[in-house]
């Protein structure tokens, strides 16, 4: 079982670390495409890598809707908690 | 007598896009249709499609320098003749950039932008020549594969869109992830433009002073093989992505 913030500090050290965004940069209402620069093949790799780190099937499609880094810490907090 | 000059090359511009419109069009509904009517095999149809555009842009090119608009200067094209599986990337001063490289390089794809899919004048032709539409990535790379496989050369400006002139260059990381998920080598053109014309601010009734020159420089071929083994991609490409962009500012000498 995952909190909000231990979602948060995977995905801003995934962030740091292999898309060399800068740490300080990161905060929950933060533009990825925007303020953080991704395109969109950054954006399936990062599926890719979150699929790997945390097991469960993230589809693409769903990234979609997806702007900031707060709706991916609700995506990936409503995989880990089954309705 | 320069009133007159500038006069001539603002009708000879305006003649030359006029027949370019015209050209794409007589392309797209004649040329064509009658090709595919007489030519069944589909690898042909396209390898014909692509021939004709390469004439096509070398006739617009040769009307713009016969009528005084613009003279163009190559910088080690022989090496381009035999040129396999390259990405040539180039900086993109201008409007016409891809048309005067597809008129010099008969073996070449290109990566376009997906609204050119939807322009009336281009997408019959776009579509026919099999470019490459940049919407979808995963599709994009298999694309590129594809084309590099059979041999051809693919035309990309990493900047995405016209340079902004003076200005630093800044890349996309589109062409770098092209060149290090399909495993290719950089072939850079840098291309220079005195006056500075057709830039994106520009409209094509901006004639400049005086003719414009434009060269083309091919540069030595970049081996990217170094980044082809990284375990993570998406830092290859921006390490790459940052090699070639400095690269090309220091090749124009714009401070980056």
């Amino acid at each position: 079982m995952q909190s909000k913030e231990e979602i948060l500090s995977m995905l801003t050290e995934l962030l740091v670390d292999e898309f060399e965004i800068p740490t300080e940069d990161i905060s929950l209402d933060a533009d990825l495409y925007g303020e953080l620069d991704l395109d969109s093949i950054d954006a399936v790799d990062l599926v890719v890598r979150l699929r790997e780190i945390t097991g469960k099937k993230i589809a693409p499609e769903s990234f979609k809707q997806v702007r900031t880094i707060a709706d991916i810490v609700e995506a990936l907090a409503e995989l880990a908690t089954p309705a | 007598m320069p009133q007159v000059n500038y006069y001539w090359r603002l009708l000879a511009t305006g003649l030359c896009f006029f027949s370019f419109g015209i050209g794409a069009l007589f392309i797209s509904s004649i040329i064509f249709p009658l090709q595919t009517l007489l030519i069944k095999d589909k690898a042909k149809r396209k390898e014909i499609a692509r021939y004709t555009i390469h004439k096509a842009f070398a006739l617009f090119v040769n009307m713009m320098k016969f009528s005084g608009v613009l003279a163009v200067k190559l910088e080690n094209f022989e090496q381009l003749n035999n040129m396999r599986e390259k990405i040539v990337i180039a900086n993109h001063p201008s409007l016409i950039d891809v048309i005067v490289i597809i008129a010099y390089l008969p073996n070449a794809d290109c990566v376009v932008k997906s609204d050119l899919f939807k322009n009336p004048f281009l997408r019959g032709v776009v579509r026919r020549v099999g470019y490459i539409d940049n919407n979808n990535s995963e599709q994009l790379f298999n694309d590129c594969k594809q084309s590099l496989a059979a041999g051809c050369n693919i035309v990309v400006f990493p900047e995405g869109t016209r340079s902004e002139s003076g200005r630093p260059l800044t890349f996309k990381r589109g062409a770098a992830n092209i060149a290090v998920r399909c495993r290719a080598n950089y072939q850079p053109i840098v291309i220079s433009m005195h006056p500075s014309t057709l830039t994106k601010k520009e409209s094509w009734y901006d004639v400049p002073n005086k003719k414009v020159v434009m060269t083309l420089a091919a540069q030595t071929p970049i081996d990217n093989s170094k980044y082809f083994n990284d375990t993570n991609t998406s830092l290859a490409v921006r390490a790459l992505t940052r090699e070639t962009q400095q690269y090309f500012c220091k090749e124009l000498e714009l401070n980056g």
